[in-house]
């Protein structure tokens, strides 16, 4: 999603929300945050340090969402996408989460739960999104600076709004939201649940992801350096090098290798979990060049965990490099190449898979292709030559692996999260719809009550 | 009997004695010794390609009417060379071919020699008749400086200078090219270093060619080496979603074809029309023994005498300038509309030239109605592969560049020759189609050519792809072509055979004089 | 006006629907019993209908091909079910036999079919930018546009697409792009004002406004309305084609398919009461012009001929038009304008092709009445309005409600072009996907295809011709490796006017790759 449209923000304040799920010691909830017309943050290094954690805290029997049912749900097909398909399976909800899952014969229901009857449909775990640009305001860009570490979108993002009321009908549970390309470093995405709840109810991981683009729309025409690819390659190892010192030092200090304490930085701060390697950085990069540059500056220079986003054009060329450092690739929203030489057109993901590429997806950059469509872009990928199963898994498990949230998402097992798909058939097939859709356990889509909206 | 061949490399001139001076009068002949020995028949009747052809024609018939007869001036041998003679003959091994006047006497293995014929000896030599370029674009050749397609206009009085919009086809303006041809004889130098001798004159658009020997001489101002009794021929660019398309249907159906006329060049802004006269031909000496009455009624006969062609120019200017109004009374009847008939008649080709696949099935369709027309289709090998089964029946004529190209949208390359070939479609070449390609082969011209024949095209065909087969598609095979008698003397000499081998082109000759050697 | 210029008169006739379900009938009991003799198809091709013979003949170029006989596919004829293990036989760009275990005439083409699925080749109403090099310009023959070999034209083969509704210009009405509701919704007095005398050049009132003195409004609207003729909407142009890749013969199918204006060629009051005097005007002219034939039949010798009615400013088109023999064509996304649409077709007498219908299905009885036809893309979105969610915007499940009550439907993808920028699934080539979409909001399977094939061949005016697979009809159809709304299927072979026109293996724009089904 390009837009590189400058966009003044101003007199945005007050509580911070907190991050279910943050275990950072030293993300803390009630950082007052007081934005500059530029969203540039500031705090004092006192409150930050001495801020109480509370991650705890979204788990409170305070959910806006109510009490997480009991439930049994029976269903005819059982796609888990951790192993092969279920003919008549079981699968056991209690606080949100999947208690048990397996063949209706293994599992007995205990009393209390409440049965859902899904014997005549299918069902799935929730469709994971990697590149979202929905969730929140329109705004994705700030274009003043090239490279924006200082830039967090937790703060806009609109949950359960009306696309992701849509995308939910397409399936989608989880999307990871993040700023736009107008800049080489657009800033820190959220990773969030589609439905409905608070922003911390919603919220699965902030930071989520750090937003790099590599080229191809955050070049610069005004004068200064990165008008192209040499420049916007320097700019980006400089901010990086940046931050890995800062942390650095602070890893020295905790570590008891520094006596004084570094001052707080907060333009830096989050680059603190990012190279702690806890996440990843999803990276606007494509044609074989500039994925040649992801790998060289991001993965072999900074050490750092990479998802390679796109991917598109010819860059399945370097599969051979991105597997050699076990990057996985999300593609999309282009899903083919129309290679002139030969004026026939190529399957990305499909050249992508024959070369061994492991951890595979492909994602949407909605609005650019709609967020209810993610499966539908999967469908089209399996037409262009990519394998069938492969591409259920390349929806689910594949980008929660590279979004490093495989332990709550992307597949049905027991202790994850409880966000399942219930279909009329296969989710690749577009003939069929999603029936009923549960988040955390709970019913936020259901077609037996609500109007279908896909 | 034939001659022993002569020792050594170097080349023995004989000046023979005219046998024929009573008959042919005294004449002034100047022979130039090389450095090697070279002979340059400078003035000799038929030494210049640029003579009118009334005069050829005359010789030529009296030469059909007995072959053998003994011609007027001295005679060369060459012998002992491998001669592709591009006529019926075929491919001839130690061959003695006799030259005289400028002009072939005699090719064959068991001709002959004179005993006061120059012998040259060239054994191991390939012998080839010069090329015959069908489609020799010179896109410079446009009215107003060079701009394409420009024109001038006359709105309530004021006169307004339209900036060209790329393409003469599209405005349907007619070109014709003995009016803007303003040749530099080095201009020609590529072509005739190449192995093209004949050169037949077209620019892009619409309009009307002109032929020349790729030989061209400045004298005293005045440009030798013109063909112009040779005539013009009708050519036009087809694409389709054009005009050009309504020239070709209106042209080859007689309809009435004010295109032409109602937007023909207008004269430069503030220069007079005598200022793009073409050159003019001037005869040379030599040719003022020639019968005077025969020439004029040839020249009048093919073309518009100069004061026709001067009210010609006048009106057309005229009616450009009211924009197309009939000010001047009498309707004006474009210079294309007689070629037209002719190509209605059959009695002369027109050269359509199509920019895609689409345009050349559009093409054939709309002249699949002319049974007699002749057409000759210049097209890139790509477009013509992919229509390649339409083409078979369609009687049309393909000129198309010699080289091994790719089937459309896909790595697979292909002969075009070949191809060609195979389906009995009747094609030229075109060397100079594409001009960095033909800069930079001069010493070999004929390798993309020879591509073709390693990869399954008969040398003797690729050879008269060249020659002969152009030649006769333009209606000039009684001049050029082949070497065969009474045709002019335009012969290459290689190294070795340039159709199987890399052949490097050593000699040029036109109208039996060496005008070009590559060392 | 394109009719006008081009020099070349394309069949424009088009046959009722209910005339051609009577030829069609009779077509295929003829075909069935020739079904048992393949020879007797062979040798009398023509001999199962008169009318396809007469429009056959009435084709511009009709193209000549090879016999072909297609054997072992399972046929979906469309219009007659489905036939399994058929024989498909095809000559002269029609198809000539149809039936089980038909007799394979000798020296025919066979091409293996079993296991495969064929299916008339599907028809677009939308095309652009395919198969036609740039915009053809007024005054120019269509046909010398036609590019056979462009590209584009083999990836639409590729999914299917052999028959399609190429849009050449923009069109637009005196009221311009601008719906005039639009632009008076919540105007003051004076900008009402402003707005109308900004249009009096379009109106072509020939004087200059005047304005009421007493309150200030434009008073031109009363006075010389009668005094001009209608102004004419100037229509979209559209031009049929075959995607007969490689065959310029038999390409071009019809031209101006459709009355087709835009929306705010007809939306407020004026542009409507103009619309209504147009539709008049062209009325008044046919009965003229049936009373001067009726005359001129009646002259006894050496009568003076009567002067033929003139037409004024009444176009071809418009004639076709109430005539009955093209649809007015136009797009209706909002229920009121839909309404408006199925209100003004009602009252003027004409037949209706509207494209989007968003808000089709809060317009059912309006639009099951009208006989309208429709043109979905199931995947355009519109949001509801706030507070009227139940009311407004689109609702997924609409090809369900139309199936129930009867409303055609054709379908249309995203966008009418080959895009190659890598956007999979949005463009020209997902049309068979599009309509895959049509069964996930509840059409059957067999109405879907029809949403590919027959429906739009009628509201074109050509199902006499395309459309279904029957004996007499153009030889149209498609190999396919699978059942034609699977996501997976490929079209293996594509046959338009008889000619084998695309080949997946030889001719390979989609991937090619094993595919384990």
């Amino acid at each position: 999603m390009s837009n590189k449209a400058l966009k003044m923000r101003s007199g945005e304040g007050g509580s911070e929300p907190v991050a279910r799920g943050w275990r950072q010691r030293w993300f803390a909830g009630g950082v007052c945050l007081v934005w500059s017309c530029l969203s540039l943050a500031y705090v004092t290094a006192q409150e930050a340090e001495t801020a109480p954690a509370v991650t705890a805290v979204a788990e409170a029997a305070t959910d806006s969402r109510g009490p997480a049912p009991r439930l049994a749900i029976l269903v005819g097909k059982l796609i888990t996408c951790a192993g092969d398909p279920i003919e008549g399976g079981t699968i056991l909800v209690a606080d949100g989460k999947i208690q048990a899952v397996g063949p209706s014969a293994e599992i007995e229901i205990p009393a209390g739960y409440e049965v859902i009857d899904h014997r005549q449909h299918f069902a799935m775990p929730g469709l994971v999104e990697a590149h979202c640009h929905t969730a929140g305001s329109g705004d994705l860009n700030e274009m003043v600076y090239q490279t924006n570490p200082e830039l967090r979108n937790w703060d806009q993002i609109i949950p359960h709004n009306p696309r992701l009321q849509v995308a939910i009908a397409g399936g989608v549970t989880t999307v990871c939201q993040i700023p736009g390309s107008g800049t080489n470093m657009g800033g820190w995405g959220v990773l969030l649940k589609t439905g409905p709840g608070k922003p911390e109810e919603v919220i699965l991981r902030a930071p989520g992801v750090l937003k790099i683009a590599q080229s191809g729309n955050p070049e610069r025409q005004a004068g200064e350096v990165g008008s192209g690819r040499i420049g916007m390659n320097h700019v980006i190892r400089e901010q990086l090098i940046e931050g890995r010192l800062y942390v650095q030092q602070w890893d020295d200090f905790e570590a008891g290798r520094r006596a004084t304490k570094p001052e707080v930085d907060l333009r830096l701060e989050y680059f603190k979990p990012l190279f702690r390697g806890e996440i990843p950085i999803l990276v606007h990069t494509q044609a074989y060049q500039v994925v040649q540059s992801t790998l060289r500056i991001l993965h072999d220079e900074m050490n750092l965990k990479v998802v390679i986003g796109h991917g598109t054009f010819d860059s399945y060329l370097l599969a051979d490099e991105i597997n050699k450092r076990g990057i996985p690739v999300l593609a999309g929203p282009r899903g083919f190449r129309y290679d002139p030489e030969i004026g026939q057109i190529r399957g990305i993901l499909a050249e992508f898979e024959d070369r061994g590429v492991d951890v595979l997806g492909i994602n949407t950059d909605s609005p650019v292709i709609p967020q209810e469509e993610l499966a539908f872009q999967a469908t089209m990928a399996v037409r262009f030559g990519w394998t069938e199963d492969r591409a259920i898994r390349g929806v689910t498990i594949e980008p929660a692996k590279a979004l490093m949230i495989d332990d709550r998402v992307g597949s049905l097992e027991v202790g994850k999260d409880a966000d399942i798909v219930i279909l009329t058939g296969s989710i690749i097939d577009p003939r069929h719809h999603v029936k009923q859709v549960f988040i955390d356990g709970r019913s936020v889509y259901d077609t037996a009550k609500d109007r279908r909206r896909f | 009997m034939r001659q022993d061949k002569i020792s050594g490399n170097s080349v023995h001139a004989v000046h023979a004695v005219n046998r024929l001076a009573v008959k042919t009068g005294p004449r002034r002949r100047l022979l130039v010794g090389g450095i090697c020995g070279l002979v340059l028949w400078a003035s000799g009747p038929w030494s210049s390609a640029s003579l009118g052809a009334l005069v050829q024609d005359k010789a030529a018939e009296a030469a059909v009417a007995s072959d053998k007869q003994l011609p007027s001036g001295p005679v060369t041998a060459y012998v002992g060379a491998t001669v592709r003679t591009g006529g019926p003959a075929g491919t001839l091994q130690n061959a003695t071919l006799l030259v005289a006047d400028g002009r072939v006497w005699q090719v064959g293995v068991d001709v002959e020699i004179p005993a006061d014929a120059r012998l040259v000896d060239w054994s191991g030599k390939t012998v080839l008749p010069g090329i015959v370029d069908p489609y020799y674009v010179d896109s410079s050749l446009r009215p107003g400086s060079g701009s394409s397609g420009r024109r001038v206009i006359n709105v309530g009085g004021r006169t307004i200078e339209i900036p060209g919009d790329g393409s003469a086809a599209e405005s349907g303006e007619l070109l014709r090219v003995r009016d803007l041809w303003n040749p530099n004889p080095d201009q020609t130098q590529v072509a005739m270093r190449s192995g093209v001798t004949t050169l037949h004159w077209v620019t892009s658009g619409y309009g009307l060619s002109l032929f020349s020997s790729s030989h061209l001489v400045s004298e005293g101002g005045t440009i030798k080496g013109l063909e112009e009794a040779w005539g013009e021929r009708v050519f036009t660019a087809a694409s389709p979603n054009a005009a050009s398309l309504e020239i070709i249907r209106r042209g080859i159906s007689g309809q009435a074809n004010r295109a032409g006329s109602a937007t023909a060049a207008a004269p430069p802004a503030g220069g007079p029309g005598r200022g793009r006269r073409p050159p003019r031909l001037e005869d040379d000496e030599s040719g003022a023994d020639m019968s005077t009455e025969n020439r004029s009624e040839e020249v009048v006969g093919e073309w518009a005498s100069d004061d026709l062609t001067d009210a010609e120019f006048q009106q057309e200017g005229s009616e450009g300038a009211s924009g197309g109004g009939s000010a001047g009374g009498a309707a004006a009847t474009s210079p294309a509309d007689g070629l037209w008939e002719k190509v209605r008649a059959g009695e002369l080709p027109v050269l359509i030239n199509a920019n895609s696949a689409a345009a050349i099935l559009h093409v054939l369709k709309i002249v699949k109605p002319a049974e007699k027309a002749k057409v000759l289709l210049v097209a890139n090998a790509t477009d013509l592969y992919q229509v390649r089964d339409a083409l078979v029946g369609s009687r049309v004529h393909v000129i198309v560049r010699p080289r091994l190209e790719k089937v459309s949208n896909s790595a697979i390359r292909f002969n075009v020759g070949r191809e060609l070939s195979a389906r009995s479609i009747p094609f030229s070449f075109s060397l100079s189609a594409n001009q960095a390609d033909f800069q930079q082969s001069q010493d070999t011209p004929l390798f993309p050519v020879a591509t073709l024949v390693k990869t399954g095209l008969d040398a003797d065909r690729a050879v008269q792809a060249l020659t002969l087969h152009p030649a006769q598609a333009l209606g000039i095979d009684k001049w050029v072509g082949s070497l065969e008698a009474n045709k002019q003397a335009n012969l290459l000499v290689f190294d070795r055979d340039p159709l199987t081998d890399v052949g490097r082109l050593e000699q040029v000759h036109v109208g039996g004089k060496l005008v070009y050697e590559n060392r | 006006m394109w009719e006008g210029s081009w020099s070349m008169k394309i069949d424009n006739a088009n046959v009722e629907p209910r005339s051609a379900e009577v030829t069609r009938r009779r077509a295929l009991g003829v075909g069935v019993g020739l079904g048992l003799s393949g020879w007797v198809a062979l040798r009398a091709p023509f001999s199962v209908g008169q009318e396809p013979a007469v429009d056959a003949a009435k084709t511009p170029a009709a193209p000549t091909s090879p016999l072909v006989a297609i054997v072992g596919g399972d046929v979906h004829t469309v219009t007659q079910g489905i036939v399994r293990n058929a024989t498909v036989l095809l000559k002269d760009g029609k198809i000539i036999g149809l039936g089980q275990g038909l007799e394979v005439p000798a020296g025919a083409e066979i091409v293996d079919a079993k296991g495969k699925v064929i299916t008339p080749g599907f028809v677009s109403l939308n095309l652009s930018g395919t198969g036609i090099s740039g915009s053809p310009a007024a005054g120019s023959r269509l046909e010398d546009s036609l590019n056979p070999f462009d590209n584009n034209l083999r990836f639409a083969l590729g999914v299917g697409i052999t028959t399609g509704c190429a849009q050449l210009s923009a069109g637009g009405g005196p009221g311009g792009r601008r719906r005039s509701e639009d632009r008076f919704l919540g105007l003051e007095a004076d900008e009402v004002l402003a707005e109308l005398t900004e249009r009096q050049d379009d109106l072509d009132y020939g004087r200059p406004v005047s304005l009421c003195p007493c309150c200030g409004l434009p008073a031109l609207i009363f006075e010389p309305i009668e005094e001009t003729p209608p102004t004419p909407i100037t229509t979209r142009n559209h031009a049929v084609i075959k995607l007969s890749y490689g065959h310029l013969d038999g390409m071009l199918v019809k031209a101006d398919a459709f009355y087709d204006v835009t929306p705010g060629s007809l939306s407020g009051a004026l542009n409507q009461h103009n619309w209504r005097r147009q539709i008049k005007a062209a009325r008044e002219y046919l009965q003229k012009l049936a009373e001067y034939e009726k005359t001129v039949q009646a002259l006894k010798e050496g009568q003076e001929r009567p002067r033929p009615p003139a037409k004024g400013t009444v176009t071809d088109g418009l004639i076709a038009l109430v005539k009955g023999e093209v649809r007015l064509r136009t797009r209706a996304e909002t229920l009121s304008e839909i309404r408006s649409q199925v209100a003004l077709a009602k009252e003027l007498d004409y037949r209706l092709c509207l494209d989007g219908v968003t808000e089709g299905w809060l317009a059912i009885p309006e639009l099951s009445e009208s006989g309208a036809g429709t043109v979905l893309t199931p995947r355009s979105r519109r949001d509801a309005r706030r507070g009227e969610e139940d009311r407004s915007g689109s609702f997924v499940e609409m090809p369900l409600l139309f199936e129930g009550r009867g409303i055609p439907f054709a379908v249309a993808p995203l966008a009418a072009s080959v895009s190659l920028n890598g956007l999979a699934g949005r463009d020209l080539t997902s049309l068979p996907l599009e309509a895959a979409f049509l069964v996930r909001g509840g059409a059957s399977q067999s109405k879907a295809l029809e949403a590919l094939t027959i429906v739009p061949a009628r509201l074109l005016g050509l199902a006499d011709r395309v459309g279904s697979l029957e004996v007499g009809k153009d030889a149209d159809l498609l190999i396919l490796d699978g059942p034609p709304l699977d996501y997976r299927t490929y079209v293996e072979t594509a046959f338009v006017n008889g000619q084998r026109v695309y080949d997946r293996e030889d001719n390979p724009v989609w991937p090619v790759f094993p595919r384990p089904h």
